[in-house]
């Protein structure tokens, strides 16, 4: 049997391309779509929020909600732009050259300049990996009170193991089906009743009458929590292992649009929640607790553990999504073999690579670091090096070479190249701002 | 053929099918009057920190003598041995003739073979 390069990291996108691809599929065949494949497709999409709706967008919504009311909506929708296009995008490089995105940028740029992307965006990432792991043990912490740093080494070792054992169906179905969860912020904010004229009103940039820094700072933080480019690798990754071919063009636009739109609007929801229940009085959120306790608003009775749940859960997703995508960004680079049904033993490097990267970012929580700092910090530095990742992207995405016929258009170039500067150029303005007015 | 374009940095696949590491150097030889030659390809981590910068040389030499397969030097693949070329370069054997997958097999039986599930 031939190895392959990029053995699929089916857990997230790859599982929403799954499902969609059963469904219509099945329904091209003119065979009836089963419940099952309905379910699968759900799932699947569900399962878009694990690069979504995680800890960065949770707190970085929360935050903006209760500082800014729902002033801040328009950052958010810029993210999930952006996103949607990057996913198509790379879906797309994946379907057409069928090499991932990595490969193409140590292919086309040699290692030299590969070297720099990949240091300063597995950098970044790791950091977000380190957020994650507090991310779940923080929610741990909410339901047995025993503190945070005594959680990451079990949190990390879970990950750990369910990536290991390699049984991919148990790692996508297991985060894929608890995520459902996350909905219960969307049916928060339909309890209640927010004024959506005024919900639409965010969806426009304003200027908010006193602490501006903070507003822009919160604005780098959204669109860094919401454009991460591991995301990208993480999905061409997984449409290479899938076999993609051009075929798979129309229906990759329909999962990279619906997938983002889903988990960027469940952010929205959290947004709105902490809107109307901090901002309306005035709190602006600082910890968890809080965010916790705004949903007992709408749900008395359960809506801590369903915020603690919601959260454990994405969390874990996403940083095994993390772990994955560092490896693959190395082991693809380096042109290592790794296969999809394989053993770990039968991927040595590439199993070396996420077993050190989890538990060394287990290190900085088990010492006493605040997750929501790392959050806070590593959001807007991704932020500020999103052109890091992306211009390079957009060049291989242009170039006839890797994407023959379906080279980008000039509307997919523009919007993405729009928002990378708006991000980067945010980043640079606001951070230091953020940090020198003393936070 | 444009060696930097088309050679440098692409992936190798031996015989099997099976991904071998990517071109990370290549050896060219200059016969006195005559063209020059592209003779063999290397892959290793001292080759790329060459390219990266020489600061990385002496770390790289040092960590590869100390820790790991210690394998000599990088891998070397005569030029003959390449059978087609397109996106990524297919050679005519297989990946174990060679020491390129040295620290996928040292990795393999010194760890990840010893944790229960690893194989």
């Amino acid at each position: 049997m031939q190895k392959k390069a990029s053995s699929a990291p089916r857990i997230f996108f790859p599982y929403v391309l799954q499902g969609t691809v059963i469904a219509l599929r099945a329904s091209h065949e003119q065979s009836p779509v089963s419940m099952k494949k309905i379910v699968q497709l759900a799932l699947g999409i569900v399962t878009g929020i694990g690069g979504f709706l995680e800890i960065g967008s949770v707190t970085t919504a929360a935050q903006a909600g209760s500082a800014f009311g729902y002033q801040l909506i328009w950052a958010l929708l810029l993210g999930i732009i952006c996103l949607g296009f990057m996913l198509e995008m790379s879906g797309r490089f994946a379907a057409i050259s069928k090499h991932t995105v990595v490969e193409g940028l140590r292919d086309r740029f040699g290692f030299g300049f590969f070297s720099i992307v990949l240091t300063g965006v597995a950098l970044v990432v790791f950091l977000v990996l380190i957020a994650e792991i507090g991310g779940v043990a923080l929610s741990i912490e909410m339901g047995t009170g025993v503190g945070i740093p005594w959680w990451a080494i079990p949190v990390a070792f879970l990950a750990w193991l369910l990536l290991w054992k390699g049984n991919l169906d148990l790692a996508e179905d297991l985060p894929a089906i608890l995520g459902l969860i996350t909905i219960f912020f969307a049916i928060g904010v339909h309890r209640l009743h927010p004024e959506w004229t005024d919900v639409f009103k965010g969806a426009v940039p304003t200027l908010p009458a006193e602490d501006k820094p903070h507003y822009w700072f919160l604005a780098v933080s959204i669109l860094g929590a919401s454009v991460s480019p591991y995301l990208m690798y993480f999905y061409s990754a997984g449409a290479v292992e899938e076999k993609w071919d051009e075929s798979y063009l129309p229906i990759n636009r329909f999962i990279a649009g619906i997938g983002s739109a889903f988990g960027g609007l469940l952010a929205v929801a959290v947004l709105i929640v902490s809107a109307l229940v901090f901002h309306t009085r005035d709190i602006e959120v600082e910890t968890f607790d809080q965010m916790a306790r705004m949903m007992k608003v709408p749900f008395p009775e359960w809506g801590v553990v369903l915020f603690a749940f919601a959260l454990g859960i994405t969390c874990l997703g996403a940083a095994m999504e993390i772990a994955l995508s560092i490896s693959y960004m190395i082991g693809q680079g380096l042109g290592w073999h790794s296969s999809e049904e394989g053993k770990p033993a039968e991927e040595a490097r590439f199993s070396t690579v996420y077993t050190v990267i989890l538990f060394l970012a287990a290190i900085p929580i088990v010492a006493g670091v605040d997750p929501i700092q790392v959050t806070t910090i590593s959001m807007a530095l991704t932020s500020a090096t999103l052109p890091l990742a992306i211009v390079p992207f957009l060049i291989l995405m242009n170039d006839d070479t890797y994407c023959g016929q379906y080279t980008n258009r000039i509307v997919s170039n523009t919007v993405v190249v729009i928002i990378m500067l708006i991000s980067f150029l945010l980043a640079i303005v606001a951070i230091p701002l953020q940090f020198l007015g003393g936070g | 053929m444009r060696i930097v374009r088309d050679v440098l940095d692409k992936k190798l696949i031996d015989i099997d099918g099976c991904e071998m590491g990517r071109v990370d150097g290549i050896i060219l030889e200059f016969p006195q009057g005559k063209q020059p030659r592209l003779v063999t390809l290397e892959i290793g981590g001292e080759v790329l920190a060459e390219r990266v910068g020489h600061w990385l040389i002496r770390p790289v030499k040092w960590l590869a003598r100390h820790f790991g397969p210690r394998r000599e030097g990088t891998v070397k693949i005569d030029w003959k041995h390449v059978e087609r070329m397109g996106r990524d370069i297919h050679l005519d054997i297989a990946a174990d003739e060679t020491e390129a997958l040295a620290w996928e097999h040292w990795l393999a039986e010194k760890f990840i073979s010893r944790i229960p599930g690893g194989t």
